[in-house]
């Protein structure tokens, strides 16, 4: 024992000491950096958002739009991006507990699972603070959800795009993300049965999963080809499908005999609409979901929106709410062609992305 | 301090005399477990004064950042369970995927019809099992660790969305979610702390206390070198890869409770962080060296600083950098202290490399 403590020399416990000292001011040095851009005013909503992950072009869209209108909302500025570095429900959890114990008054989160974070907002809910959802929702545990747009909507605009240019009688595939992924699901399943209502004689090869993975939807999409010597036209449905697919349909040069038309964003798609591999994407504006989640935060806070009621965003959203409606209705119980349920709020009909208008958003 | 002392002179009991260096490693074993227990304690004074809800509605409350265990407690868990493995000189990638699937099984078991508490023990056991295989795998195979766990990963992780299908099954009873999950001995102490405890304690005996626990440490020193002592090599790896499995199954049962729901992705993010707590509780990554306490203390430090840093308003992006900052600061600290004493990670290296050079005497014959 008495060996052991005279070969700790004095120099390794300085080194040991300074290390720990060290680290110490790492971690103050840390604190210092995030705490400038927390500092907040008082008498404004303080709104936490609250992404699946981080760096997606879609989210930054969001967060500006929701910066672009906090003022006139009378919202605290600016609001600093959530959301963990890889998307993790857990990770979600941890910044929803902090946010609880920064008093925030509004939460708008879209979630990376529909139960984990749920014990998590309703504490939020019981402390005082408003739980707003957007695009993946948790039912079970808010105040209001702001849902993209109508999947019947949706997905008949993704299908007419894909008759139109192949005829309504011809092989489709669908390439969604993960097998549970709740709003893909729904998705599939308005584009199945409006398939089944409107154009019976198109035919459906199994449905691939990218796992929301640009390579893996790459492979998928490139063994859907192969398998599927017949399919006109492949559907992807999630950001990460659609550069995959775009790629696999001119990787395999079979632009101009198989057609690409899904749900995504322009702007990481625009060499595909460039060369034509990719025909149509449908999506909503998120630059003006953004303004909208402002909107519903100030409504929220003020106890001015309940299940039934309409609403008008009376500042006015600056610049986006493409195709969005004058007013907004609260929908007051479960509709099953739009997928709402009771406190939804549909955000806009879908905006159509093609070779014409594809560079007049950045997002 | 006594026990401390026995320990060090029981752990190098084998090769006391042939590696006098052992016990100096071993200063260095418990010299890192004070120094993370300082770390803890500046890091814990320091959110004192910096998060104002650090002790929120007191201790256990789930609203005080101080009481908000239930975040980090089952990772511990899961970093108490791979540590075995690392111990030994293997690696078991598998665990998160372990812990995922094991949530599915009981969720589907109980949905299934069965008894919550019957499924929970099943699903333990069945990760144990598969723990089992994966050790006789790897021993009777000749296989790297890293690879046949990475492949079980992959299994396990699909296996249970293929199982969970379209809505991972969700809604336990009362009773299962708040024993093992969000609730708390007498509305202070968290009962994950508890059960966290519980297994604390039982690691610590293993691998300090008992026969298996020496001859694990000695595998992973020297795996030779156990073989010509007498050492049923293979066996203790694969009871370390059982430990490792099981361990990960109750981490995921705290899991389920503790979301309410059981999901294929929820595991498999859990696996770098408890790597990251067994390193950084001064456990060689190449085996052989190591005190549980150690990674005890170190899972805390990981634990808190996140919400920590969070709850102070710093960004999630800056959480992460402050996390591997922490690592690589205090592993070099470590690195040089290490040197000092006359053991080097290089060393450790080159032991390792050598084991492994044709030429090298045949290793003795296995047991198993």
């Amino acid at each position: 024992m008495l060996h052991s403590i005279q070969k700790w020399g004095i120099r390794s416990r300085i080194a040991t000491a300074t290390g720990a000292v060290a680290l110490a001011a790492a971690g103050i040095a840390f604190v210092t950096i995030g705490s400038t851009t927390a500092a907040a005013k008082s008498k404004c909503i303080k709104l936490a958002l609250e992404f699946k992950l981080q760096g997606l072009p879609v989210f930054e869209a969001n967060q500006k739009g929701v910066n672009e209108a906090a003022k006139a909302y009378g919202i605290c500025s600016p609001v600093a991006y959530g959301g963990p570095a890889t998307a993790s429900a857990t990770g979600q959890v941890t910044d929803i507990q902090a946010d609880i114990s920064k008093h925030v008054n509004v939460i708008a989160m879209t979630s990376d699972d529909p139960q984990v974070p749920a014990a998590a907002l309703k504490q939020a809910m019981k402390a005082g603070i408003k739980v707003v959802t957007f695009d993946s929702d948790v039912p079970s545990a808010r105040d209001f959800f702001i849902q993209d747009t109508a999947y019947s909507t949706i997905a008949q605009g993704v299908i007419n795009a894909a008759v139109k240019a192949e005829g309504s009688s011809a092989e489709f595939g669908i390439m969604s993300s993960t097998p549970t992924a709740t709003v893909q699901l729904a998705w599939i399943a308005a584009m199945q049965s409006y398939v089944k209502a409107k154009y019976p004689n198109i035919t459906w090869a199994p449905i691939g999963y990218g796992q929301s993975i640009v390579a893996t939807s790459l492979t998928q999409a490139e063994a859907m080809i192969h398998a599927n010597p017949n399919i006109k036209a492949i559907l992807p449905i999630d950001g990460a499908a659609v550069v995959g697919t775009a790629e696999a349909v001119s990787d395999l040069s079979d632009t101009g005999k198989i057609g690409v038309f899904g749900i995504g964003d322009p702007e990481p798609n625009q060499t595909y609409f460039a060369n034509g591999s990719l025909t149509a994407l449908e999506l909503w504006n998120e630059i003006g979901q953004g303004e909208l989640i402002d909107c519903v935060a100030y409504e929220a806070v003020n106890n001015k929106i309940h299940a039934g009621s309409t609403f008008k965003c009376a500042h006015g959203p600056s610049g986006g709410l493409v195709n969005g409606p004058a007013k907004w209705t609260v929908a007051s119980g479960t509709n099953a062609t739009t997928g709402a349920n009771k406190n939804t709020i549909i955000f806009s009909k879908p905006l159509e992305f093609t070779k014409a208008n594809y560079l007049k958003y950045d997002f | 301090m006594a026990t401390w002392a026995r320990w060090g002179t029981v752990s190098v009991a084998v090769e006391k005399q042939a590696r006098p260096r052992s016990e100096r490693r071993f200063g260095t074993d418990r010299r890192w477990v004070f120094s993370l227990v300082f770390i803890l304690v500046v890091e814990l004074l320091f959110f004192n004064f910096a998060v104002s809800s650090f002790w929120g509605g007191g201790w256990g409350s789930s609203v005080s950042m101080l009481g908000d265990g239930e975040n980090f407690l089952f990772t511990s868990m899961i970093a108490l369970g791979v540590m075995f493995v690392i111990f030994a000189g293997d690696i078991d990638l598998s665990v998160g995927a372990m812990s995922g699937f094991a949530g599915v099984m009981m969720a589907e078991f109980h949905l299934g019809g069965m008894n919550i508490w019957v499924a929970v023990v099943l699903a333990v056991a069945i990760a144990a099992l598969i723990g089992l295989i994966q050790g006789l795998i790897i021993t009777y195979f000749k296989l790297e660790s890293l690879l046949v766990t990475l492949a079980g990963w992959f299994i396990l992780q699909s296996a249970a969305l293929a199982w969970e299908g379209a809505v991972p099954p969700y809604g336990f009873p009362k009773h299962f979610d708040s024993l093992l999950g969000t609730g708390t001995v007498a509305g202070t102490v968290p009962n994950q702390l508890v059960i966290f405890a519980i297994l604390a304690l039982l690691a610590t005996l293993i691998v300090h206390r008992t026969r298996f626990g020496r001859q694990l440490v000695l595998v992973g020193h020297n795996r030779d070198a156990a073989g010509y002592a007498g050492v049923r090599v293979s066996v203790t790896r694969i009871r370390a890869f059982v430990l490792s499995a099981t361990f990960a199954g109750i981490a995921g049962m705290c899991i389920a409770a503790t979301y309410s729901t059981a999901d294929d992705n929820l595991g498999p993010t859990l696996l770098l962080p408890a790597i990251t707590a067994v390193v950084l509780g001064g456990v060689d990554i190449f085996g052989g060296a190591g005190l549980v306490p150690g990674v005890i203390v170190a899972s805390f430090i990981l634990g808190w600083l996140t919400p920590g840093l969070l709850q102070d308003g710093v960004s999630d992006t800056w959480a992460s950098i402050a996390i591997g900052v922490l690592l690589l600061g205090s592993l070099t600290v470590k690195g040089i202290t290490d040197r000092r004493q006359g053991v080097s990670m290089l060393d450790r290296l080159r032991a390792r490399s050598a084991t492994a050079t044709p030429g090298a005497p045949p290793p003795a014959p296995d047991a198993t």
